[in-house]
């Protein structure tokens, strides 16, 4: 490992029944079917983690098969299979949540029958396969090595190629090369070899090593969200993914555009998804605010407030190679017109604005996030701390317990931090909250709608706070005061770099974040020294063991 | 969604003919379904339709006056017309867990202790009455499982612990677009139609089959990768096998209710999860339940609307959240869950026509149960929770009363029903040997 020190996410900020105050958790009678995999128990460091079998998502199911057959959206609408189940930390990837049941079986054979009926169209087949016209045996082998190739994103065994010769030799006896066309089709997309993403390899030494077309796989579906073109089949094929020279090459040309030297539009795009997931965002299209007080939300300022933090990201990620310091801290946010009306800040256009005085900086000041984490006419100070906490501290706190106290209603006399402290003042509360609602209080200028307010019910507002339980802080924790001063102080700590570097790594290696932090060792230590930016800390995954090499 | 057995362009073929004298006798041992269906339910052909209620209600807006019954109650005035054919069960607690989390023990029995908890590792009562209907008398679809709006977003559809309701053990799927759903149940599918079509799809599968006994070699040092094989190659064992063909009785003609929201929803998932359409994917979703019900195309039905603790916005007034509201004044949010008694309405309405499977001349709604139920009280307590059922299971029920049941758990509530449905007592027994005998014909 390249660092002098360790980390660990299980036991980064370890909050697990918040010191004994509730003795909440999971049960100990079973597990979850997401539940970490300990594979950082025992220490190790730059490890490579175990073999797996990842279903495809429904977005990588679409791009698979779009990719295979070239076939736009009014061609096909996409695929019929369930909807990705969400893993306990919001992810929809997880590697142990995507598995095909019986639904999922019957959804795939609905979408490789209307997939196939697609294919065999006259305006589909000529352009897929050429050949179809005379069909035979010759043309099926072609349909194999090219459609067949990128479904299985590898060549066909001869096993499976005689598989599909034997189905032709059935189909020919009674019906014409489009119905096998059409068949092999749907056999092809109930493929274990399709419907997975093989990362299981082959034995050499004590371990495996992924071979070539599942080097290129992980390649393409982490840096493009899409299976690998053909260009990058060949080069597996090649040999050219067999060295750590050759995939870091072809990670970056995945990766960059060479004309401008920045990130392509699918990187990007890959990474928005994350972000999305990471920052709790996915609710944003569906929240409302309660029309008396804030009657300038409408759904256009909703939908504006996620396009200020797509451009947000894309400017810090993307164009100026920012890490995630500057993700907390940048002072500028990206507004289109409409958003820069609802602020009161004047400009717009989606140039880059300094954001005022108060208003905050970086992520955590957008006003997605505050209003997502709010509710519809009042701040929750709970909501915004348990973000940093989970999110950015990647701290472990135990369920609610089944009996909450319901905090005092509003009165509109009081302030909403007087009403939290609630929290605080009870004995059955405060185990957990003081380590959550200081962090909250912080950001109690920026309203649920995401805007500043000096006052709240005419009383001033006291934004003074506190981050519990970070390294070398004091018993009573960290004071912070202001949204500012807790963005730098996120930005200062090496807790928070390292717990976005295995978020990003449980995104890209569809495992939980808590078992990603000692496959990325190395590259999470870079990105939290500022050695990194983001960009270069995802293409630094494709250099980690666990990219190539695989253990039991 | 579904746990249909039939392959669909074979079903859609007999929605398309309507050959019900076709249908019928294509059945083994020659009994005609009605009766097949009559003799797994021991008399009429019964129905389950599992309908949460999420977040409670006050319990001064959700109770009828025990010596008025008929003036109902704020919330569920909607249904006075359906007063005789109801059950109030009143004190009902939900044993093993408290708050929201209690979703995933309302309708297992299960003990939950919270978000985090494992799931349940027994089926929810649909899948035990799904079961035994499965046994005696195959419906073409084995159970139906719709949601409106059942996560606050696509991202989080059967987010761990919080929007999972029903259990096979495993989680059920549920199908939030009543596009898909409708197209899935009765519309066209494309694909080949032809007579070879089931040889082709079975060459296809077998194709599958052999490459995941392949992969399964490789695995034996992966176990849990290994499992997930299997449990694929159970998958296609289970929709490779024939099924009942769907009963000529099925209309497959457009639902306008359907057809209002296709140029939004058709091949868009993600758009159903859109608060503002949630009325009117909550109307097409029952319009979808009640005729595949109706028809005897499914036995088992449930619809989730909204999830735990989620804020899907109410089209009551200008619109309330949900989970909001429902910690807030007491009256608004009676108004809320009086929308949802509406919706319920609107089902019950369709129900309450000529079974079409009963030749004794019964209505669906008397041979089906319909069951409210709620996770917890706007307190979180899940104590005393709001519970009734309408319909009678074809006369295994008692209607028309509230009874006190106070002490007694969902679990003498899930018995009950499996019994009235018909379920042996070993296939039940994690419901406990409790019955609520009151309720009992």
């Amino acid at each position: 490992m390249s660092g002098a020190r360790v980390i660990g996410v299980a036991g980064l900020i370890g909050l697990a029944g918040c010191w004994g105050t509730i003795s909440g958790g999971g049960s100990d009678d079973g597990v979850s079917p997401d539940d970490p995999r300990e594979l950082c128990a025992d220490g190790d460091t730059d490890k490579p983690g175990p073999r797996l079998l990842r279903r495809l998502t429904a977005a990588e199911l679409d791009t698979t098969v779009r990719g295979a057959l070239g076939l736009t959206p009014a061609e096909w609408a996409g695929p019929s299979v369930p909807a990705d189940a969400a893993a306990q930390n919001g992810f929809t990837n997880n590697v142990d949540r995507l598995i095909v049941d019986e639904t999922y079986a019957r959804g795939l054979l609905t979408t490789a029958e209307q997939v196939a009926e697609v294919a065999v169209g006259p305006g589909v087949l000529p352009r897929v396969l050429p050949c179809a016209s005379a069909g035979g045996q010759a043309c099926a082998q072609t349909f194999l090595d090219t459609v067949g190739r990128r479904l299985y994103r590898r060549p066909l065994t001869d096993a499976e190629r005689q598989r599909y010769l034997d189905l032709l030799a059935r189909v020919s006896t009674t019906d014409d090369f489009a119905t096998w066309v059409r068949w092999a089709t749907v056999a092809m997309l109930q493929s274990p070899h399709v419907v997975y993403r093989s990362e299981l390899g082959e034995p050499e030494g004590d371990g495996y090593r992924l071979t070539g077309h599942e080097v290129a796989t992980a390649l393409a579906f982490a840096l493009t969200g899409a299976p690998p073109d053909d260009a990058l089949l060949d080069r597996a094929a090649a040999g050219g993914l067999d060295t750590p020279e050759g995939v870091a090459a072809a990670a970056r040309e995945l990766a960059i555009d060479p004309a401008t030297g920045t990130a392509r539009p699918a990187l990007r795009a890959v990474f928005q998804g994350f972000a999305r997931q990471w920052l709790n965002l996915s609710a944003l299209p569906n929240i409302s605010k309660n029309p008396a007080a804030f009657p300038g939300f409408t759904p256009d300022v909703r939908a504006a407030m996620g396009a200020e933090t797509e451009a947000f990201l894309d400017q810090i990620v993307f164009e100026q190679g920012g890490g995630v310091a500057d993700l907390l801290t940048a002072p500028v946010s990206y507004v289109p017109d409409v958003l820069a009306a609802y602020y009161g800040w004047g400009g717009g256009g989606g140039v880059a604005a300094e954001r005022p005085a108060g208003w905050g900086v970086g992520l955590l000041a957008q006003g997605s996030v505050l209003a997502v984490n709010a509710g519809d006419a009042h701040t929750s100070p709970t909501q915004r701390g348990l973000l940093v906490r989970e999110r950015l501290l990647c701290s472990d706190l135990p369920p609610p317990p089944p009996v909450v106290i319901d905090l005092p209603p509003p009165t509109g006399a009081e302030t909403t931090r007087e009403r939290y402290e609630l929290h605080a003042s009870d004995p059955s509360c405060a185990g957990c909250h003081v380590q959550i609602d200081p962090i909250g209080f912080t950001l109690e200028h920026l309203d649920a709608g995401g805007r500043y307010r000096e006052l709240e019910n005419g009383l001033p507002i006291d934004d003074r706070g506190a981050i519990h339980g970070l390294d070398e802080a004091p018993a009573d924790g960290l004071a912070v005061r202001g949204p500012d001063e807790l963005a730098t102080a996120l930005a200062t700590r090496p807790e928070v770099a390292e717990c976005a570097a295995a978020f990003v790594a449980s995104y890209a290696y569809g495992l939980d974040h808590h078992d990603t932090s000692c496959l990325v060792t190395s590259p999470a230590i870079d990105l939290a020294e500022g050695e990194l930016g983001l960009v270069d800390y995802v293409l630094a995954l494709t250099a980690t063991p666990h990219f190539t090499r695989r253990v039991d | 969604m579904t746990d249909d057995k039939p392959h669909r362009s074979s079903r859609r073929s007999f929605l398309k003919l309507g050959l019900a004298a076709a249908a019928a006798a294509a059945l083994p041992f020659g009994l005609r379904r009605a009766e097949r269906a009559r003799a797994g339910g021991g008399g009429a052909p019964r129905r389950l339709i599992l309908f949460p209620s999420m977040n409670g209600a006050a319990p001064e807006h959700f109770w009828p006056s025990a010596g008025n019954l008929a003036a109902m109650s704020l919330i569920t005035e909607p249904l006075a017309a359906y007063q005789s054919r109801m059950t109030f069960l009143r004190g009902l607690d939900i044993e093993g867990s408290y708050n929201h989390f209690a979703v995933r023990s309302m309708f297992t029995g299960a003990p939950i202790n919270d978000y985090l908890a494992p799931d349940p590792t027994v089926k929810s009562l649909d899948q035990v009455v799904a079961d035994t209907f499965e046994g005696a008398a195959p419906s073409a679809m084995r159970s139906l499982h719709l949601g409106a709006v059942p996560a606050d977003s696509i991202e989080l559809y059967q987010l761990y612990g919080r929007s999972t309701f029903f259990f096979a053990p495993t989680p059920v799927h549920y199908e939030a677009n009543p596009v898909t759903a409708f197209d899935a149940i009765f519309g066209p599918l494309g694909g080949g139609q032809s007579e070879p079509v089931a040889d082709y799809r079975a060459d296809a599968l077998g194709i599958a089959r052999a490459e995941l006994g392949e992969l399964q070699g490789k695995l034996a040092r992966s176990p849990r990768e290994a499992v997930k094989i299997t449990d694929h190659g159970a998958a296609i064992d289970g929709i490779s096998g024939g099924g009942a063909p769907v009963p000529g009785t099925c209309d497959a003609t457009p639902i306008a209710s359907v057809e209002a929201l296709r140029g939004q929803l058709q091949g868009n998932a993600r758009g159903a999860y859109d608060y503002s359409l949630f009325g009117p994917i909550m109307d097409a979703q029952i319009d979808v339940l009640a005729r595949a019900v109706v028809c005897g195309l499914t036995r088992v039905a449930t619809l989730q609307a909204g999830s735990a603790d989620g804020n899907v916005i109410v089209p009551v007034d200008g619109g309330y959240p949900h989970h909001t509201t429902s910690h807030g004044d007491p009256l608004t949010f009676a108004r809320v869950q009086r929308w949802y008694a509406q919706k319920l309405a609107r089902l019950v309405a369709q129900l309450d026509v000529l079974d079409p499977l009963d030749p004794a001349g019964g209505t669906v709604l008397d041979n089906s149960c319909i069951v409210w139920l709620s996770e917890c009280q706007p307190s979180h307590s899940s104590d005393d929770v709001p519970a009734f059922f309408i319909g009678g299971a074809g006369g295994a029920l008692r209607t028309g009363g509230l009874h006190d049941v106070q002490g007694a758990t969902n679990k003498a509530l899930l018995k009950t029903i499996a019994r009235a449905m018909g379920v042996d007592d070993g296939q039940s027994a994690h419901f406990g040997g409790t019955v609520l005998s009151e309720v009992l014909a």
